[in-house]
C-alpha cells in the first residue's frame, strides 16, 4: 500500500513542470488548461451524490496514473523496433498526460469536498516481452490491446461522459480527458496502419494469434473495472451522471459497443481478423 | 433504440481508430478534438476512411440485435459472464462477481470500484490502458 498525493512540491522542478503543463501539454492556442482552483468548493448537491463521484474521481485519478507506466515502457519498446520518432514523444506525451489527468482528476475531488489522497497499491506491471516474436511484433501487441484496444473503449466511455457532464467546471476537464484520449488511440491506430504492410508473414500470423487474446483479456479487465451494483434511483444517476460519474452497466454497454462495432471490424479492414477474434477470444 | 449521445460516442471511437496521421490530432486545439464526437462533421469520418458515414445508424442495430454479448449488456449482464469465453477468468479475482448484480461490496472493491456503505452503490471510473496481456508464441 502506498499513498498518493498529486499536489506539486516545492522542489526547484515546480516551474519546470509548471511549464511543461503549460506548454508541451497544451493542444492548441485557443486551449483554455482546466483547472480548480483550490478552496473552491462546489455546493448544492446531495450528500450521496457527492459521496460517489468523490470516490468515482479517486479511482480514475489512481487509474489514470498508473497508466502513465503503460505509455512510458511502450517508449524502449518503441525504439528496439526502429519506430519513426514522432510515435517516441507521442508516447511520451501520452504517459504525461495520464499523470497529468491524474491531478486533474484529483481536482475534482478536492471541488467535490474529498480529501485529495489516496490510500493504494501503488505497485505498478512491466508490458510483457512477448518472447521469440520479433521487436516489431512485440511492440504492435502491446500497442494493439493499449491502446487500438483499451484507449478506444475510453475514447467512447469519455465522449459520453462529456455530454452528461453538466457541472462546468467538472465538464471542462471531462472534456480535456476525452479530447487527449483520442490522441492516446490514434496513435496505436497509426501505427499499426503505418507498419501492417511492411510485416513478414510470421509477423502478421503472430499478431492474428495474439487478438484474440487481446480481446478476451480487454473484456475482462474492462469488465471488472465496471462493476455493476444496484441500479441507481433515477434522480441519483441525473445527479451523478452531472458530476462525470457513469453506472457500471452503462460503461458495459459502451464497452461492447466499441470493441463489437469499431475495433474488431476496422483491424479487419486494416487486415488482421478482428472479426474472427472477437468471436473466438479468450483469456489464455 | 440507441440514443444520439450513444452514438456520438462510438462516432468519437470510430475516429479515432481511423488512418488520420496523428499530426492531425496534435495540431488541433481542444476545441476541436473534444468536439468530435457531438459536433464533428461527419465530412472528417468521411475524408479519412472507407467508412460510410452512417456506419453507426447499421453498426448499432447489429450490436443491439445481432449480438447475444452486446444484447445481455443493454439487458442483463448475467449474459455477459455465461459466455464461455468470459467464464476462464484466469488472474482476476473473481468470475462471481461480474456474474451477478447487484455486487457486493466484497466485490466492488476486489474489482476497483469503490462501495458506499450507506446507500450499497459501488462507484466505477473509466479506466486508462491496462497492460497487455503475454502470448509466448
Amino acid at each position: 500500500m502506498g499513498t498518493l498525493r498529486l499536489g506539486v512540491g516545492s522542489s526547484p522542478l515546480r516551474t519546470e513542470h509548471e511549464r511543461l503543463i503549460r506548454t508541451a501539454l497544451r493542444r492548441g492556442a485557443e486551449d483554455d488548461l482546466p483547472e480548480i482552483p483550490e478552496g473552491l468548493r462546489l455546493e448544492g448537491i446531495s450528500p450521496l451524490a457527492r459521496r460517489i463521484s468523490i470516490e468515482a474521481w479517486r479511482a480514475r485519478a489512481l487509474h489514470e496514473h498508473q497508466s502513465s507506466c503503460v505509455f512510458s515502457r511502450l517508449l524502449p519498446q518503441l525504439i528496439e523496433a526502429e519506430a519513426s520518432i514522432e510515435y517516441k514523444t507521442v508516447v511520451l506525451r501520452a504517459a504525461m498526460d495520464e499523470l497529468r489527468h491524474a491531478s486533474l482528476c484529483m481536482h475534482v475531488v478536492r471541488y467535490l469536498g474529498g480529501e485529495p489522497v489516496i490510500e493504494a497499491s501503488l505497485a505498478t506491471e512491466a508490458l510483457p516481452e512477448h518472447p521469440n516474436r520479433t521487436p516489431r511484433e512485440r511492440v504492435l501487441r502491446n500497442v494493439i490491446f493499449a491502446s487500438c484496444m483499451s484507449e478506444t473503449v475510453s475514447t467512447s466511455l469519455l465522449a459520453e461522459e462529456r455530454e452528461l457532464t453538466t457541472e462546468p467546471r467538472i465538464q471542462r476537464i471531462v472534456e480535456q480527458l476525452s479530447a487527449d484520449e483520442i490522441l492516446h488511440a490514434k496513435l496505436g491506430w497509426a501505427l499499426l496502419e503505418e507498419w501492417l504492410p511492411q510485416l513478414t508473414e510470421d509477423e502478421r500470423e503472430g499478431l492474428s494469434r495474439y487478438l484474440p487474446v487481446a480481446f478476451g483479456v480487454i473484456e475482462q479487465k474492462m469488465l471488472h473495472a465496471m462493476p455493476i451494483g444496484a441500479p441507481f434511483p433515477a434522480e441519483l444517476r441525473e445527479e451523478l451522471r452531472g458530476l462525470g460519474a457513469m453506472e457500471g452497466s452503462e460503461g458495459r454497454e459502451i464497452l461492447y459497443a466499441v470493441l463489437e462495432s469499431v475495433v474488431a471490424p476496422r483491424l479487419e479492414e486494416l487486415g488482421l481478423p478482428g472479426m474472427r477474434a472477437w468471436k473466438e477470444r479468450r483469456t489464455t | 433504440m440507441t440514443s444520439p449521445i450513444r452514438l456520438r460516442a462510438l462516432r468519437a471511437a470510430q475516429v479515432a481508430s481511423l488512418s488520420v496521421g496523428l499530426a492531425s490530432t496534435l495540431g488541433c486545439p481542444t476545441t476541436t478534438d473534444s468536439d468530435t464526437g457531438a459536433q464533428q462533421p461527419d465530412a472528417f469520418v468521411l475524408a479519412d476512411s472507407s467508412v460510410a458515414v452512417d456506419a453507426f445508424a447499421s453498426a448499432d442495430a447489429a450490436t443491439a440485435s445481432d449480438s447475444p454479448i452486446a444484447a445481455d449488456a443493454g439487458a442483463t449482464d448475467a449474459g455477459i459472464v455465461d459466455d464461455a469465453a468470459v467464464a476462464d477468468v484466469g488472474n482476476v479475482s473473481d468470475a462471481g462477481c461480474v456474474a451477478s448484480p447487484p455486487v457486493t461490496q466484497e466485490c466492488c472493491v476486489l474489482e476497483g470500484g469503490f462501495w458506499d456503505e450507506a446507500s450499497m452503490f459501488c462507484a466505477i471510473a473509466v479506466p486508462g490502458p491496462f497492460v497487455p496481456p503475454t502470448l509466448s508464441a
